[in-house]
């Protein structure tokens, strides 16, 4: 009989049999085994194992020299020892020469009481040192950028922060210079470690080598507390712990959730902490009076709103209000809220984000998840900017798709990271068009083979054209999408009924005068929303004006009421991330004294207007899945540590209506603003994240040529009635006639380029 | 000589070709950018061509300076770290300024058997610095490298990228004299 081709190999592990499949590490099948192999290097989210570290040493019978466990396979009948004399041997000589040149500073290091190092000192290696010459010196700390400090002393060269910057997140700024013993970890002649994704390092540094700035020296293993929670950042909702020390958030870590993030955290979730305490903050409520805005206490100022409210309906009528939501709620926040405006406000309008929602119920039934990016052929990545700013963390799961093997078309302006992988194929598309070049491409050849094993991520505005083209992609070839909301819970707001018209028709109805009242949930429409001057002019006439939110923004000048709420680390709730998935945030520290909780002002709000409101988070979740579809059948207790991701409600399986696209491209000058990662207030609250702000304006090649100017040069650029003069970025890929900037306010549309006049010399 | 003594070792010095072949000078002008765009078509990877771009570089710049690895970066793709790591990694690359001369010592154990140390002292009695240095005319750079391959013929010693093999310590000194002398014009 022939012999019976399997997946799985057995093997035994210090005489245990285990079974594992074909291809697996020796590392991993000892775990599956339940015996552990000391390793430092071996890390399976930075890729193949190198065996740089050579701790993981054990005896494999037949092979005379003992052999590093995380780069062996297995094969079937080998007979492995990794407790033995010999493997103990070359793992205490392995755990001797590491820590050669280590410095004993362990009761000073950061990383002491959770240092792989000293833990597994303490259990191999000698327990004494044979090394009588001194330790080899280096210049330290050595600030590798405004956010961590490198100790070079400390470093075992392990190579796991060098291969997350070449591999994972692919900014290839942290390198190993040099060679052999004369290695060493830097960046290039000393600039600044400036990537999305460098604070993974310091969870990666299986030593005290990289530290966070803000956590140096600050805590102990044993006096912190870590708190799981959610980071209320961006759309991803990426798993956090908040470590509090004395009552404080000290640092932010990562929480492995391979569903959402896969244990990586951008530098926006894990260094904005520092905002909890930033100046702008609001920390007691605010009322206009004729001295300008005078503090009052909490309860003043609830019965102060209540009764503005009701005297605005009394005397606009029903639907006078206006709710402007920045999509940074919570769900049960939002929950209240839309209460408040659907049952005793009478229904006005709501706004959620400056995008404001548009066309996502048509793609429920299309809908991806994050994990679907792993198993996917082909990626389709459509936008006018680097996903980086919206999705940040998504870009790093596209480059391990792509490591796997799979496609990836831009389809857009070009010159976004993505464009530069290996594998990405490019169709140029002009902003405002995307849609429209994605559908033409969708029926070519550029994206043959889209199929139910494709997702589509759209990395824009959605609004009711892009989600017909979408859906209708999505029907035609099986495939799913993954639209990125611009708000952190903009899907949640949206499902708790916070999101009822986009911001063009409550503007609509603000200029046609059905609205007298406006409540700014943490929006700041006159500052950082298109048309500006629009809802400057709603706040100025207003007759009455509240803003709820954590800072002072551009909308504050105009608000007759301001109360202060709280920041996602002080809050208990839930939000929906961009794959509908429905997490829990806890609060890791109670919000400023003078500052209500979100739900609890909301409730006693709701309670002054007569309405019956839940003001603890359990009841309001309950009080929410009893009404709103979206949250049906959920409950709090079934949330859990990693969130639960409802079926998104099934298509009528008809075709969605064929999408009509205008024909044609846009002539002259395309600028796209974008909203850059590394902006609003909580980034505006941590300086050192303020050296990664993108700056300089992105021009083409040809457009550079034609006006005469290089990088580096002035450029001036006009749109949307205004004009901005910056540094000029030639970008070799960026598509001719496109003009690309990071603004405050998100802009698509026509400008006008042109080299700046020279400076002249201010006296 | 007749093709049989190359059978013997010094036949077989006698008898082996001049390699490398001097360079020829290149005719190429166009700018460094689309001459390493030349080099990059050659290879199925990109990172592959990070080497002999990094070589176009240093002799565009004499050395690799920080200017040389923005320059390589922009026109290979990846970053200046990323360069820098790989220049850092090969002897033959420059990280810093040289002297006129770049005089190159093997110190790998074949041609420390046969008297690379006593070459090495020879030059340093002659030029009067250590390796690492440049003579203070700007002429000399002394360097220690690892195994050139010419085992055969040690101690090997480079001179701007040409072997001088084998290079026993007594012939440092007319050596060194030549290459002042061949200066001498310029000066």
């Amino acid at each position: 009989m022939a012999t019976v081709e399997t997946d799985t190999v057995t093997l035994s592990i210090n005489d245990r049999e285990v079974t594992v499949p074909k291809g697996m590490s020796l590392v991993e099948a000892a775990a599956e085994a339940g015996i552990e192999v000391p390793v430092f290097c071996y890390e399976p989210r930075l890729g193949a194992a190198v065996g740089a570290c050579r701790m993981c040493l054990v005896e494999i019978e037949g092979i005379p020299k003992l052999q590093t466990a995380c780069t062996t396979p297995v094969t079937d009948g080998m007979v492995v020892h990794s407790h033995s004399d010999r493997a103990r041997e070359g793992q205490d000589a392995v755990l001797e020469f590491l820590l050669i040149n280590h410095p004993l500073d362990c009761p000073i290091c950061d990383k002491g009481g959770e240092c792989p190092l000293q833990d597994l000192t303490f259990r191999y290696g000698p327990g004494s040192t044979r090394m009588t010459l001194p330790k080899r010196t280096h210049t330290k700390p050595v600030p590798i950028s405004p956010l961590i400090k490198l100790d070079r002393e400390r470093c075992i060269l392990c190579y796991r922060c060098t291969r997350f910057s070449e591999d994972v997140s692919g900014d290839l700024q942290l390198v190993t210079e040099h060679r052999g013993a004369n290695s060493i970890i830097t960046t290039f002649e000393g600039r600044p470690y400036d990537g999305e994704f460098s604070g993974n390092v310091t969870e990666l540094c299986p030593v005290g080598a990289l530290t966070s700035i803000s956590y140096r020296f600050r805590g102990r293993p044993w006096e912190i507390q870590n708190i799981p929670t959610v980071c209320g950042e961006c759309p991803i909702g990426c798993n956090t712990y908040a470590t509090i020390r004395e009552g404080q958030v000290a640092r932010v870590l990562s929480r492995n959730n391979p569903a959402v993030d896969d244990g990586w955290l951008c530098d926006r979730g894990r260094y904005t902490f520092p905002s909890l305490e930033s100046e702008q903050r609001i920390t007691t409520p605010l009322i206009r009076g004729g001295r300008g805005l005078e503090p009052v206490d909490g309860s003043t100022a609830l019965d102060h709103i209540a009764d503005r409210l009701r005297a605005a309906v009394e005397r606009f009528g029903p639907g006078s209000v206006a709710i402007i939501a920045s999509g940074d709620q919570t769900s049960e926040e939002a929950h209240l809220w839309a209460r408040i405006q659907e049952q005793a406000l009478g229904g006005g309008p709501i706004v959620c984000g400056p995008e404001g929602g548009a066309g996502w119920g048509e793609l429920a039934a299309h809908s991806a998840t994050i994990a679907d990016l792993d198993d996917a052929d082909l990626i389709v990545v459509a936008g006018a900017t680097d996903l980086v700013h919206r999705a940040p963390i998504l870009e790093l799961r596209i480059r391990r798709a792509v490591d796997r093997g799979a496609r990836v078309v831009t389809i857009g302006a070009g010159a976004t990271r993505l464009d530069t992988l290996h594998a990405a194929e490019h169709v140029s598309a002009a902003p405002g068009t995307t849609h429209a070049a994605l559908l033409a491409a969708s029926q070519g050849v550029a994206l043959k083979g889209l199929s139910d094993r494709s997702v589509i991520l759209w990395n824009g505005r959605m609004s009711a054209p892009v989600a017909t083209v979408l859906a209708h992609v999505a029907h035609a070839s099986g495939c799913r999408v993954l639209p990125t909301p611009l708000a952190a819970n903009e899907l949640g707001c949206q499902a708790a009924g916070l999101g009822t018209h986009t911001p063009a028709e409550a503007l609509e109805a603000v200029e046609q005068g059905r609205v007298k009242a406006v409540v700014l949930l943490g929006a700041d429409p006159v500052g950082g929303w298109p048309g500006g001057d629009r809802w400057r002019g709603l706040m100025e006439r207003a007759f009455f004006a509240l803003q709820v939110s954590p800072f002072q923004t551009g909308s504050s000048g105009w608000a007759t009421t301001i109360v202060p709420s709280p920041m996602p680390l002080e809050k208990e709730g839930t939000m929906t991330n961009i794959e509908g998935r429905v997490q829990r945030l806890r609060a890791a520290v109670p919000p400023p004294p003078g500052v209500l909780d979100g739900i609890v002002l909301a409730a006693e709000l709701g309670r002054r207007l007569g309405l019956d409101m839940p003001d603890q988070p359990p009841a309001v979740f309950a009080d929410m899945a009893g009404s709103r579809a979206a949250f049906a059948g959920l409950t709090w207790a079934g949330i859990g540590e990693r969130g639960v991701r409802p079926e998104p409600a099934s298509g009528s399986g008809q075709a969605p209506p064929a999408p009509h696209v205008a024909e044609g491209e846009p002539e002259g000058t395309i600028v796209v603003g974008y909203r850059q990662l590394m902006s609003g207030p909580t980034v505006e609250g941590a300086p050192a994240l303020h050296f990664q702000r993108r700056s300089g304006i992105e021009i083409s090649h040809d457009d550079a040529q034609q006006i005469g100017v290089a990088t580096g040069d002035r450029v001036e650029v006009s749109f949307a009635g205004a004009s901005l003069t910056g540094a000029a970025l030639v970008q070799r890929r960026l598509r001719r006639g496109v003009v690309r900037l990071a603004t405050a306010v998100p802009y698509v549309g026509p400008g006008e380029l042109r080299a700046a006049p020279e400076e002249t010399a201010d006296a | 000589m007749e093709p049989s003594d190359a059978q013997t070792l010094a036949g077989a010095r006698e008898t082996r070709p001049t390699w490398p072949a001097p360079l020829p000078a290149s005719d190429d002008t166009r700018p460094l950018y689309d001459r390493i765009q030349d080099v990059i078509a050659l290879y199925p990877e990109r990172k592959s061509a990070v080497v002999p771009a990094l070589r176009l570089a240093q002799d565009e710049y004499g050395w690799l300076s920080e200017q040389a690895f923005d320059a390589v970066a922009d026109a290979t793709g990846f970053t200046p770290a990323f360069c820098k790591s790989v220049a850092s990694f090969y002897d033959m690359f420059r990280l810093t300024p040289t002297g006129r001369y770049e005089i190159c010592v093997c110190t790998n154990v074949s041609c420390a058997l046969v008297g690379a140390a006593g070459t090495m002292r020879a030059f340093e009695r002659e030029l009067g610095i250590h390796p690492g240095e440049t003579s203070e005319d700007g002429l000399f750079t002394l360097k220690t490298v690892e195994c050139y391959g010419g085992c055969g013929w040690g101690p090997v010693v480079s001179v701007n990228e040409r072997y001088h093999e084998p290079l026993p310590a007594e012939q440092v000194p007319e050596l060194v004299a030549r290459l002042r002398a061949d200066a001498e014009p310029d000066a």
